[in-house]
């Protein structure tokens, strides 16, 4: 095939230069059009999600169950509104990887179904890092607004990515002695123990005058990580559908590799996939620098949530979440996320509950942290 | 088939109508509840957890179910295990 062929050497591997990050700066503030999205929520679409993370709080799923609390329906887990937008992993250097790093998110007003929302986001915020890694990288911050109907503010979210040149992690091998997890009957079976045992407080009231600083959330463990799971989340939605994530096939990839060369991964067979194939390809990670196939950040984040919006109880509300993503956890990994209240304070008839999350791999390290605000009825 | 009453402690509890035990996985006899994750389910779950996990249950074996767990009729406190779940069932589906 001499028509057309695109010609691809490793030297289309992405660079960061100071051209690409000062392009970069050019754009912020500026509206991305892929996080630009109008969508009507569906029960159908929060069990997806639910079910994506493997969140089993009745008051998301559970219709028959829900029409009996406070608000007579169904809600959205707080964290889908990872999927009811587009998503920014690379704006701007071409061909250069993007690993999500974390969220601050502030939620406003429940999600339900039936809801319309409307979201709009911009580049917010860039910064030259250098870490062991991959060296050079650039972080950088988005801001998505989602809008109701009335035009009232539902959730902002800032979402942040760390840009690494594949070749330059690959070269540096720093996730190199990071082995693929093995267990033993007896440790499978404490994992799927404790994963069982977790508890949701559902319709038993939680006041806030009844909590204690130092009290501990019942755990949720998730793992050990398959390609299913990552799966699951992905037929959630999450990054958009028209725009957002790469998540193309056939005809609308053939079109989207003619127009992106660059933000492809080769496989060793010699075509091309999408960089997003690092969630499930050994092999399309190891190019990024990464041991093996690993979970997607807000995936994790949304496990940590969990372990809040179980503990909060129906007539709680997830008020804000701040997280932030600290190694790799890859396929076979299992993460127990914790929480213990941190703080509270009394205003009105309301009480704000200040939550430490924590998520932690099966080597006892940690993976990501972070705080998560909850408002209680007093 | 009935063996007379025996008692053990429930370690985690699986969906509304299968627990597991120090003495092994038990199903409640005669309760059909939905399957996780229909509708229905992830209440009756909760249900069963607030109930029994953690305590210690007298069971009576009526046998096993296909996947080899014990059927039993059980209880907790002097109440009615099978017979608890079975009403919260039938009030879900009729609230």
């Amino acid at each position: 095939m001499a028509t057309g062929e695109i010609e691809r050497t490793e030297r289309d591997e992405g660079r960061i230069t100071d051209e690409g990050i000062a392009d970069l700066g050019s754009r912020i503030g500026k509206p991305l059009r892929h996080l630009s999205r109008d969508v009507v929520v569906t029960q159908e679409w929060i069990d997806r999600f639910a079910l994506g993370i493997g969140d089993l709080n009745p008051i998301w799923t559970d219709p028959l169950y829900a029409r009996r609390t406070r608000y007579g329906g169904t809600l959205a887990p707080p964290t889908m509104v990872f999927c009811l937008s587009g998503w920014d992993i690379g704006t701007g250097l071409p061909g250069v990887h993007g690993m999500y790093t974390g969220c601050d998110i502030e939620w406003f007003d429940v999600i339900r179904p039936g809801d319309e929302l409307a979201s709009h986001g911009h580049l917010c915020e860039i910064s030259e890092k250098h870490g062991s890694f991959a060296g050079r990288s650039v972080l950088q911050g988005t801001e998505t607004v989602f809008e109701n109907s009335a035009g009232a503010v539902v959730a902002r979210a800032r979402n942040y990515n760390l840009r690494t040149e594949r070749r330059a992690a690959r070269e540096r091998g720093s996730q190199q002695q990071v082995q693929h997890a093995t267990y033993s009957p007896e440790e499978l079976a404490e994992l799927e123990l404790i994963a069982l045992r977790h508890t949701v407080r559902a319709d038993l009231p939680r006041p806030g005058a009844e909590v204690e600083v130092g009290e501990a959330l019942s755990p949720v463990v998730k793992g050990p990580l398959t390609a299913t799971d990552v799966i699951a989340f992905m037929r959630a939605g999450f990054g958009g559908i028209l725009e957002g994530l790469f998540m193309y096939a056939h005809d609308t990839a053939v079109i989207w590799r003619r127009r992106h060369p660059r933000a492809v991964i080769r496989t060793p067979w010699g075509y091309d996939d999408s960089p997003e194939a690092v969630h499930w390809d050994d092999y399309l990670a190891q190019q990024a620098g990464v041991p093996a196939a690993y979970d997607l950040g807000p995936q994790r984040i949304s496990w940590m949530a969990q372990c809040a919006t179980s503990w909060m109880g129906d007539d709680g509300f997830l008020k804000r979440l701040a997280v932030r993503v600290r190694r790799f956890v890859i396929m076979g990994d299992a993460v127990t996320c914790t929480g213990e209240v941190s703080a509270k304070r009394d205003a009105g008839d309301e009480t704000e509950v200040e939550i430490a999350l924590l998520a932690t791999n099966q080597r006892g390290e940690p993976v990501a942290d972070g705080t998560a605000t909850v408002v209680l009825p007093r | 088939m009935s063996g007379g009453h025996e008692e053990t402690r429930c370690t985690a509890v699986v969906d509304g109508s299968l627990i597991l035990t120090e003495a092994g996985a038990i199903a409640y006899a005669d309760v059909r509840v939905p399957r996780v994750p229909m509708p229905g389910s992830a209440y009756l779950r909760i249900v069963n957890q607030r109930l029994v996990q953690d305590r210690v249950i007298r069971f009576e074996r009526a046998g096993t179910d296909r996947e080899g767990n014990t059927l039993a009729q059980v209880w907790v406190d002097g109440e009615n295990v099978n017979e608890r779940i079975a009403a919260e069932a039938a009030s879900l589906a009729e609230s």
